[in-house]
Parts: C-alpha cells; sequence; structure tokens
C-alpha cells in the first residue's frame, strides 16, 4: 500500500516543520500606530479645590512631521516655530473630533471625575517632536481628601500608545500634594491581547472598545490635609 | 544523504523552535526599531528639506531597516510567499526573484497611488489616500489572497486524487503513469505568479504612503521615491529568508525522492492552501 509510506518519521516531522513555520509567518502585530509622551500638570484654585488639569502631549517623529505637513508647517530642523506658524498649528489642532475623550481620566475612589472639553491650546516644537498642551475644566471643582487622585493616561481604542514620561506638577497646591508614576508592564493576559490587536489595520478597531485601558500608563496623586 | 537529511531536518526543527520560543521578543524588537526607523525617515526628510546633501543617504537607510523590520509584523506577503513556497515546486531562484519582485511591485503601488492622488490630482488629503488603501484596496487584496489559497487547496485536491488512484513507480516499471509532482505545481504557469505578485503589491504598506505623503508636501517626491523602493528591498530581503526557508522545508520533506512526494505535496498544499484561506477569509470577515 502507498499509503503507509505516509508514516515516515522524517517527512512528518519536517511536514509538521513546515506548518509551525507557515503559523510563524502569519505573526503579527499593528496597534498603536501613534507614539505620544507627555504627561498633567493639576490646577488648584484659592479654596484648595482641584479646578483643572493640563494635559501634554508630545507626538513621535514621524507622526509629527505627517500632521505639520498637513498644516504646511515644517520648522527647518533645529528650530521652532514662527509667529505665523504657531498660530496655525493652534488653530488647527484647537478643533478636536467629536468622540475625543481625552488621554488623562480621571477617579476617585473608582468614581470617574468628569472633564470639561479642552480649551487654551499651545504647540511648540521639542526637538523634532510637536508638542501641545491643553487645559481641562473639572466640571464640578474636587475637595481632595484621604482619597487618592487616579489617572489613566491611555486613548481607548489604543491607536495612540500614550506614555507618561513627565512628572507630574502642581499649580496652586501649598506644597500639599505629589504624584507617583505607575508604569504599565506587559503581563501574560496584555501580550495575549497585544498579539490579537496586531491583527488590526489603522482603519479596524478592537472588539473591546476600551482596550487602551489595559495599556495605560497610571498616576496617583496624594495630598496631605492642611 | 540520510545523514545530510537528519541535519537538515534537526537544524530547521531547531531553529524553528528557537524562533517560536524566542517570538515574543522578537516581535517587540521588531515593533521598537521600527519606530526608532519610522523616526529616522522622519529626520531624514527634514534633513533633506534643509538641504543636507547626505540626507537621501539617511533616508534610504532608513527606509530599507523600516522595510525590512516591518516585514516581521502584520503583512499578507509573508502568507502568501510562505504559502507558495512550501506548497509548490518552486526552486530558491523562483521564490527569490517572486520575493523581490512583489515587494518592488508593492513600493510601485504607493509610489504611483500617492502621485496620482496627492502629487497629481492634490484633490485628496494624504489620510483620504491611507482610507482609500485600508478601506478598498486591501479587502481587494485579501479577496486576491483568498483565490491563492482556493488554487493551492484544488491543486492538492487534484494531487491527492490522482495519488489515490495511481500505481506507484516503484512497484512499476520506473516511471509514474500519471501527473508527476511537477505537473500539478502551483507558481509554475506566468499568470499564477502575475497573481502572486499582484495579491501583494496591490495593498501598499502604510509607512510608505506616509513616507511618499509628507515627502510630497514637502516637495521631495523623488527623495521619498528612491526611499519608497529602498523600502521595498528591504521588506523583500525579509520575504527573501521566508520563501527560501519554505522551499527548503519542502525540499528536506522531499529529499530521498520516493512515491510519497505527490502525497505529501498533496498535504502541503492543502495546508498551506487551508492556512491562506483561513487568514484571508478572517481578515475579508472583520473589513466588510
Amino acid at each position: 500500500m502507498a499509503h503507509t509510506k505516509f508514516h515516515d518519521n522524517s517527512r512528518w516531522r519536517a511536514f509538521w516543520w513546515g506548518m509551525l513555520f507557515l503559523l510563524l509567518a502569519t505573526g503579527a502585530r499593528a496597534h498603536p500606530h501613534i507614539f505620544i509622551d507627555g504627561g498633567v500638570v493639576f490646577v488648584f484654585q484659592d479654596d484648595d479645590r482641584l479646578n483643572g488639569i493640563i494635559v501634554t502631549w508630545r507626538y513621535d517623529p514621524f507622526e509629527s512631521l505627517f500632521m505639520l505637513s498637513d498644516m504646511g508647517v515644517v520648522p527647518v530642523t533645529g528650530s521652532g516655530f514662527t509667529e505665523d506658524e504657531r498660530r496655525i498649528v493652534e488653530t488647527a489642532l484647537s478643533e478636536f473630533p467629536s468622540d475625543f475623550d481625552g488621554s488623562a481620566h480621571l477617579s476617585v475612589a473608582d468614581e470617574a471625575i468628569m472633564l470639561d472639553w479642552p480649551r487654551d491650546l499651545k504647540a511648540r516644537m521639542v526637538g523634532d517632536q510637536l508638542e501641545v498642551s491643553f487645559t481641562r475644566d473639572l466640571l464640578s471643582p474636587l475637595s481632595v481628601g484621604k482619597a487618592p487622585i487616579l489617572v489613566e493616561f491611555y486613548e481607548k481604542t489604543y491607536f495612540f500608545a500614550f506614555n507618561l514620561t513627565d512628572d507630574p506638577d502642581f499649580i496652586g497646591d501649598k506644597g500639599r500634594c505629589s504624584g507617583s508614576i505607575d508604569k504599565f508592564l506587559m503581563s501574560a493576559e496584555t501580550e495575549s491581547l497585544s498579539d490579537t490587536l496586531a491583527l488590526l489595520s489603522r482603519e479596524e478597531t478592537p472588539q473591546d472598545n476600551n482596550v487602551g485601558i489595559k495599556f495605560a500608563d497610571r498616576l496617583e496623586v496624594r495630598c496631605n490635609a492642611d | 544523504m540520510q545523514r545530510r537529511l537528519i541535519l537538515t531536518t534537526g537544524g530547521i526543527l531547531l531553529l524553528g523552535a528557537v524562533i517560536y520560543v524566542q517570538w515574543p521578543i522578537i516581535l517587540d524588537w521588531a515593533i521598537q526599531s521600527q519606530r526608532q526607523f519610522q523616526n529616522a525617515m522622519a529626520n531624514g526628510l527634514r534633513a533633506a528639506r534643509s538641504g543636507d546633501p547626505w540626507a537621501v543617504l539617511a533616508l534610504c537607510a532608513a527606509t530599507f531597516s523600516y522595510g525590512f523590520v516591518h516585514a516581521l509584523g502584520p503583512g499578507h506577503g509573508k502568507i502568501v510567499l510562505g504559502g507558495a513556497a512550501v506548497g509548490s515546486v518552486a526552486t530558491y531562484y523562483r521564490m527569490i526573484a517572486l520575493s523581490v519582485a512583489s515587494a518592488l511591485a508593492q513600493s510601485l503601488t504607493a509610489i504611483l497611488l500617492v502621485m496620482a492622488l496627492v502629487g497629481g490630482a492634490r484633490l485628496l488629503t494624504g489620510t483620504t489616500t491611507v482610507d482609500l488603501v485600508e478601506g478598498w484596496l486591501r479587502p481587494l487584496s485579501y479577496l486576491l489572497i483568498l483565490g491563492i489559497g482556493l488554487i493551492l487547496v484544488a491543486r492538492g485536491l487534484r494531487q491527492l486524487f490522482v495519488y489515490m488512484h495511481q500505481e506507484t513507480p516503484d512497484s512499476c516499471c520506473g516511471h509514474a503513469h500519471g501527473p508527476t509532482v511537477e505537473d500539478l505545481s502551483s507558481t509554475r504557469n506566468w499568470y499564477e505568479n502575475l497573481v502572486l505578485i499582484v495579491s501583494i503589491a496591490i495593498r501598499p504598506c502604510s509607512g510608505a504612503l506616509f513616507l511618499l505623503i509628507i515627502a510630497a508636501r514637502l516637495d521631495l517626491m523623488w527623495f521619498g521615491v528612491l526611499a519608497t523602493f529602498s523600502m521595498g528591498l528591504g521588506t523583500a530581503l525579509f520575504n527573501v529568508g521566508v520563501a527560501t526557508s519554505g522551499v527548503m522545508a519542502r525540499r528536506a520533506i522531499h529529499a530521498g525522492s520516493s512515491n510519497s512526494i505527490m502525497a505529501v505535496s498533496a498535504l502541503l498544499h492543502l495546508f498551506a492552501g487551508g492556512i491562506v484561506i483561513l487568514l484571508s477569509w478572517a481578515v475579508l470577515m472583520r473589513l466588510i
């Protein structure tokens, strides 16, 4: 019987290797597509309540060039914006998309803190990176008690990978507050999730519409009582 | 011969095991490297805009490297080339030629697309160009890849049918009475090669599109064209590795020729075709 020749072990080994090879050839990752470094500044008002935050984003150099060339603004290497260029960039970027969900997600004791729409966007060049910063007021000023304020720095679909690279800063806190950054570390779960996201192109969105939180850097802010 | 076969198979298995175990680390490295080379591309473009005479070399080096590491990530080219290499009788030279031709054709598609849509008409924004590729050309590409999978499976079934109904040459008069593996092979006809190249080329790499769009906006289109072909060569280098490994694996299976070659070849066709169909179908379902 010719069929028995299939049981030749060396052929089967090589055959399974062929299968393994094909499976490896399909391994892939896509999301995230844009990388943003940044941080958060906390703004307190006179009555010691947290009034708002200033969020800073620095786009990666490639995305910076792509965005700026779209606006017809490309500063010479090593120089900043002219006044006209700065105005063009700030005007263009001040129009946030309707589905904008921020990047700094605040909560206290698992209770989300609602933020107003971004305002007062400022732009500048930092090396070859476009940096923007904008203010988001709290819808209701927050009295900071014993429970820490948690900031999760992410974008929901993980199209953008946000990294908390700037130490937290405080305005008007009278030296009462301090913050500590907890950088995202890959686990077995996120590793597997990362592989799934790999198969998505720029136009596709993950099934979990809040998948970004799983890759978020976190910042915990604690304030002492007077 | 036997010793060579054992050494080759053992080497391949060991390499496969090492790659399999280290795969997450390799991919992490590829992602970080991609990001660095992408940023180097931005630096190259800005330097070119500033009139640096060496900028084109730096840019091409960055795009070549980007093309290579990008090929480690998501991509339909590897699936198609790997499947064709394992499930056919194509030689090393043919698979190398197909890998290079498809990567350069992919670069050419990106160039023509951006020249037509951004450089020429200037009717669409860069983002619209990318949307067009992702929204229309990507599904079309996977439809063609699905076709290649079906061809592989059909050939596998045909080989299996012939194998089941023929007398074995060894047991008869020293020659096969049915068609040989070569007779039933894929990637033998020019039009099948063309379909393979088109299925890869029709969906250009988004990195190349972004590069060309930026280059066009900065009036550096010819820098962008050179850099895109350089990126294609980088991708080709990786895909040549995939395709030749596929040929090597298939040859290890076929070494020590016997009449079971056709049966093994049939299974390889079915498996390679099945994988190609499953993956392309999964992507198409997500896209539709």
